[in-house]
């Protein structure tokens, strides 16, 4: 196993839609104990922000990510195709049951991101789906840290039948407390301890918190050209003697 | 009254919090404890809010950082950690909590785990974005004043 792929990481907003910048985001969650962080806005390799730079400053991971958000579908196959090939993690904003199902059929996509927002559900059919096509559901602690009322109820009530579903069929997930500025973060222990609520175990939190590096990583090695296929890679064959 | 025979008392653990708001917030030790029971009696209800029986021992907040250091039931850590974790503002003031430690005694909690708040803010003129703001900075880390919200940024982020 790659030594990138047993850090802990988090996916989050970033400036504009977010209230922190990329980089106190990274100072952040540095200190609060993550490895790496995946935006989940695109920052291209022309930006002002350079991830190197503050990859060292940090002593901290920096993926960009992308999470794309449209209703219509047809938009979505389109945005898909366009930015495969651009970001290691690929990610649609679900919610829409239609939406759901759309994006669990999709090989080339990462990451189901809130499917259960705005009156948004998952079924049998979409979790199996997305085993199918290599798809994680994102299981999402917003509304439990930091929701409140009959709304906050429903989404406790929601977030247990998705882990139900997803791990009576072993489907792919990755854990996220979704921040939008760095004092929404929360330690990976407090994640853990939320998870417990609803009936993931401590290691099923860690494992939806290192998935998002696995993806991460095994995406840079395809965009790089350095894997051929599934357990082939470019390079030097064996130990140099 | 007699006191409790020791082997009946009941059991405590200290947790260590550091916290972090915007530089303007105003965070006093009574709001701060009733934000923590508010918030863990918004999830487990009464029953759990007693069982948890978080006590605000020590606090300290000033220069948008500071530390707490909370008592709970040995038995009860899991709901004081969850608890506290969805904590996430204070007098409408947002609120960043890390877990720095947790300890048997008061005593073992302020030897190893208090972090050491910001002595002194600096207050001045950054250019973000192509425009002026006013920004509240302390090391690295700056607050950039954005028609009265704030921003996190750092000094990579301005020219």
């Amino acid at each position: 196993m790659d030594a990138l792929s047993v850090c802990m990481f988090e996916a989050v907003h970033i400036f504009p839609v977010g209230k922190s910048t990329l980089s106190r985001m990274a100072a952040t969650a540095s200190n609060y104990g993550f490895n790496g962080i995946v935006t989940r806005k695109f920052v291209g390799e022309h930006s002002d922000i350079s991830l190197k730079k503050i990859s060292e400053t940090f002593q901290i991971t920096v993926f960009s990510g992308m999470e794309i958000k449209s209703e219509k579908i047809s938009a979505l196959s389109g945005h898909i195709n366009g930015n495969r090939f651009k970001t290691p993690v690929l990610c649609i904003h679900g919610g829409d049951p239609s939406v759901n199902l759309f994006a669990s059929k999709q090989k080339s996509l990462d990451v189901l991101c809130h499917p259960m927002d705005s009156g948004g559900d998952i079924n049998q059919v979409i979790v199996k789906e997305a085993m199918r096509n290599n798809v994680c559901i994102e299981i999402n602690f917003r509304d439990i840290l930091r929701g409140s009322g009959k709304n906050r109820t429903r989404s406790i009530g929601k977030i247990r039948k998705q882990w139900d579903l997803i791990s009576y069929y072993g489907a792919p997930f990755v854990v996220s407390s979704d921040p939008a500025s760095h004092l929404e973060l929360r330690s990976p222990m407090d994640l853990i301890s939320i998870g417990e609520l609803i009936g993931m175990s401590a290691a099923d939190v860690e494992q939806g918190l290192l998935k998002w590096g696995e993806i991460a990583t095994h995406n840079l090695e395809i965009l790089r050209n350095e894997r051929v296929s599934s357990g082939v890679t470019r390079g030097r064959y064996g130990d140099e003697k | 009254m007699k006191p409790i025979p020791k082997h009946l008392r009941p059991r405590y653990r200290y947790i260590v919090v550091s916290l972090e708001s915007w530089s303007n917030s105003i965070i006093d030790k009574t709001s701060f404890q009733q934000s923590i029971w508010a918030s863990v009696n918004r999830l487990f209800g009464d029953l759990g809010s007693a069982k948890s029986d978080l006590y605000l021992i020590r606090f300290e907040f000033h220069n948008g950082t500071g530390y707490g250091i909370i008592r709970t039931r040995r038995d009860s850590l899991h709901l004081a950690r969850s608890g506290i974790a969805c904590t996430s503002s204070v007098n409408g003031h947002p609120i960043g909590i890390l877990v720095l430690g947790i300890s048997g005694t008061i005593k073992s909690c302020e030897q190893k785990y208090l972090p050491v708040l910001k002595k002194s803010l600096v207050t001045g003129e950054v250019t973000f974005e192509g425009n002026s703001y006013s920004s509240t900075s302390y090391g690295e880390l700056l607050d950039i004043k954005i028609d009265n919200d704030f921003i996190g940024a750092t000094n990579m982020d301005i020219t």
